[in-house]
């Protein structure tokens, strides 16, 4: 059976006692952080009607004294004033005394008001944001890297001997494998799914048509452009965002150096130059896959799969292939140096910005597919 | 004569065959501040490291309020850790966290004070720090030397009887760090804490300096009153107060 008498508990308090029919609060014991919460308990629980129009707080008791103490002392007469209670103090030594101005309490500031603003509003202002703060400037960046990018294709400029190989090797060369294992699971799995359903019309092997098409002008690009964007495109971001953080683009331009040319240029030479045979390799990987499903589960030989091929296989749909995979290598590229030139201060901005980069990246890869796609179609 | 609150004894560490530390010893007594100077790359941070217990000692043996470092217990640690506040070179604040939330985690973490309580400490403190206007600042936002006050806030958001100072000058003009020094001496003097501090800045060893360890190549070299050691006539510490012959 539940209590159902609402006991009041009665509370122990170790660094205060209070005699009402005094009206003295005999401060004792350690007022420490322990313990110094009790004084705001205490006040929090007494009753504005049975409070005496002097209080008295006597200090004589007190054996320890710290910042916690100090500053509940000093909330305790502030809440009392604000009762409009009449204080008396006494028993203060100086130590404490000095330990109370010690610890006075700052200014009460006043809060800042949170303004609310109507939807339409917010959105507006959202939108001005998102322009003034990413669109324009991802524009000019497109700008600027189209000029750099054009101008030092003739001129070596300012880039350092075998940068660009350098950034063709880490951007596409060390890629191959992962990206070459995910097409060809992709493509497997691909191919398992649509076997059950021609299986069905007994189109089996129109199972060549699907695997073909989809790898050339979709998936071979796309799987290779995310792998890159993951790999890649944080990678950007964080060394620019690093190279941001430290100082070292003040000090390339002050060296009259441009930052751009300096370092995104090769990454886009380096990207441009791979991507493209990335995502061949994606589309073998892809194809070999389907092809394996294809043999395992819809008895379709390699003989009759690869005979097939040449047929339903466009040169559109490779060129489609291969123009998306030179799209996605700019755009992860200039995303990658975007966001890394939007580090805000301090290291933790760095891993904010290869976490964007990659969202954002994958993001305008999946965009520019579908707009890509549809000029294609 | 205060009792010493720190007792280092045949010290050594070694990092890859590079000895840093050689048989050190010495003791930083109570309610005084300790300066551990020395030129860059003597072992310093080495031996603040070691203090901190963020280093195992493997070599000699290390006392904190007389307990030995390496005998500690995970909670007896945890306990050791309330009784001293770190004050980090470069602030070290959570950057998630705005001032006022760093300098309460402490706090909230470790006592069972209410909520607003511990909010007017913290404003208390940031306001002994000189920081009021601040409080809902992120540590990004911060200049230096503001970063530097909430660094301290946040190191004796506690009351450490036992406080750490990383190079607290770094990167400050003389007037903030003057007013550092001031605030550290009333601390000490107020509470009675003990000071340790790691710094080369001149003018604050003479300003809050009591007791001197003079480091060199992992070695102390001189161990004494701030007296002794201006008066000292080993060429390193005459060099380092500015009264060598210039020789280079």
């Amino acid at each position: 059976m539940p209590n159902t008498f609402k006991v009041k508990k009665k509370v122990v308090y170790h660094s205060l006692r209070y005699e009402p029919q005094n009206g003295v609060l005999y401060l004792q014991g350690k007022l420490t952080r322990e313990q110094a919460g009790e004084v705001l308990h205490w006040e929090a629980r007494l009753e504005s009607k049975r409070l005496p129009a002097v209080l008295c707080l006597d200090y004589s008791g007190v054996s320890e004294l710290d910042s916690a103490g100090s500053t509940a002392v000093h909330l305790l007469r502030r809440r009392l004033k604000e009762r409009g209670l009449q204080l008396e103090e006494r028993g203060l030594t100086p130590e404490w005394e000095e330990r109370l101005n010690l610890f006075s309490p700052a200014e009460p500031q006043a809060a800042a008001a949170a303004k609310k603003e109507s939807l339409p509003y917010r959105l507006g202002s959202w939108l001005q944001d998102f322009w003034t703060k990413h669109a324009r400037g991802f524009l000019l960046l497109m700008a600027d890297m189209l000029f750099w990018g054009l101008r030092d294709l003739f001129k070596r400029g300012q880039r350092r001997k075998g940068e660009v190989v350098n950034q063709a090797v880490g951007i596409g060369v060390n890629a191959v494998p992962i990206v070459m294992v995910l097409a060809f699971i992709i493509g497997l799995v691909l191919a398992l799914q649509s076997a059950a359903q021609l299986r069905n019309f007994g189109a089996n092997i129109f199972i060549v048509d699907l695997i073909v098409i989809a790898m050339m002008a979709e998936m071979g690009p796309l799987i290779t452009a995310i792998v890159v964007a993951g790999r890649s495109g944080s990678s950007i971001a964080a060394e620019i965002a690093t190279m941001k953080v430290t100082n070292e683009t003040d000090a390339l331009q002050t060296m009259g150096i441009n930052p751009l040319r300096f370092v995104v240029v090769p990454k886009i030479y380096g990207a441009l130059l791979t991507l493209p045979f990335l995502t061949v390799l994606a589309n073998v990987a892809g194809i070999a896959g389907g092809a394996t499903a294809a043999y395992a589960y819809l008895d379709i030989g390699p003989e009759v799969f690869f005979n097939r091929m040449p047929e339903v296989l466009y040169q559109k749909d490779i060129v489609t292939g291969l123009v998306k995979s030179l799209a996605f290598a700019t755009l992860v590229v200039l995303t990658g140096t975007w966001f890394g030139f939007q580090v805000d201060k301090g290291a933790e901005g760095v891993g904010k910005a290869a976490t964007r980069s990659v969202v954002a990246s994958i993001a305008l890869v999946i965009v520019a597919d579908l707009v890509l796609g549809l000029l294609f179609y | 004569m205060t009792k010493n609150v720190i007792e280092v004894s045949e010290l050594s560490a070694a990092f890859d065959e590079r000895q840093v530390l050689r048989k050190v010893n010495f003791s930083v007594p109570g309610q005084q501040v300790t300066v551990i100077l020395g030129g860059s790359g003597s072992g310093k941070t080495t031996i603040l490291k070691h203090l901190l217990g963020l280093y195992p000692v493997d070599e000699g043996r290390v006392r904190i309020f007389g307990r030995d470092l390496a005998s500690l217990s995970e909670e007896e640690q945890r306990l050791l850790y309330q009784q001293m506040g770190v004050f980090y070179q470069n602030g070290a604040l959570l950057n998630n966290l705005n001032v006022l939330e760093n300098i309460a985690l402490p706090l909230q973490q470790h006592t069972q004070l209410p909520e607003d309580l511990i909010a007017e400490m913290v404003r208390m403190k940031l306001r002994l720090v000189g920081l009021n206007d601040a409080a809902l600042l992120f540590p990004s936002q911060l200049s230096g030397g503001m970063l530097k006050r909430a660094a301290l806030a946040r190191a004796i958001a506690m009351d450490p009887p036992l406080l750490f100072c990383d190079e607290p000058g770094a990167g400050l003009d003389p007037v903030s760090l003057a007013r550092l020094d001031q605030l550290i001496l009333n601390l000490k003097e107020q509470l009675g804490i003990t000071v340790v501090m790691v710094t080369h800045e001149v003018s604050s060893i003479l300003r809050t300096a009591d007791h001197i360890v003079f480091l060199n190549e992992g070695q102390i070299v001189l161990e004494g009153s701030k007296e002794e050691a201006l008066a000292s006539d080993l060429p390193v510490v005459r060099d380092f107060f500015g009264k060598g012959t210039g020789a280079y």
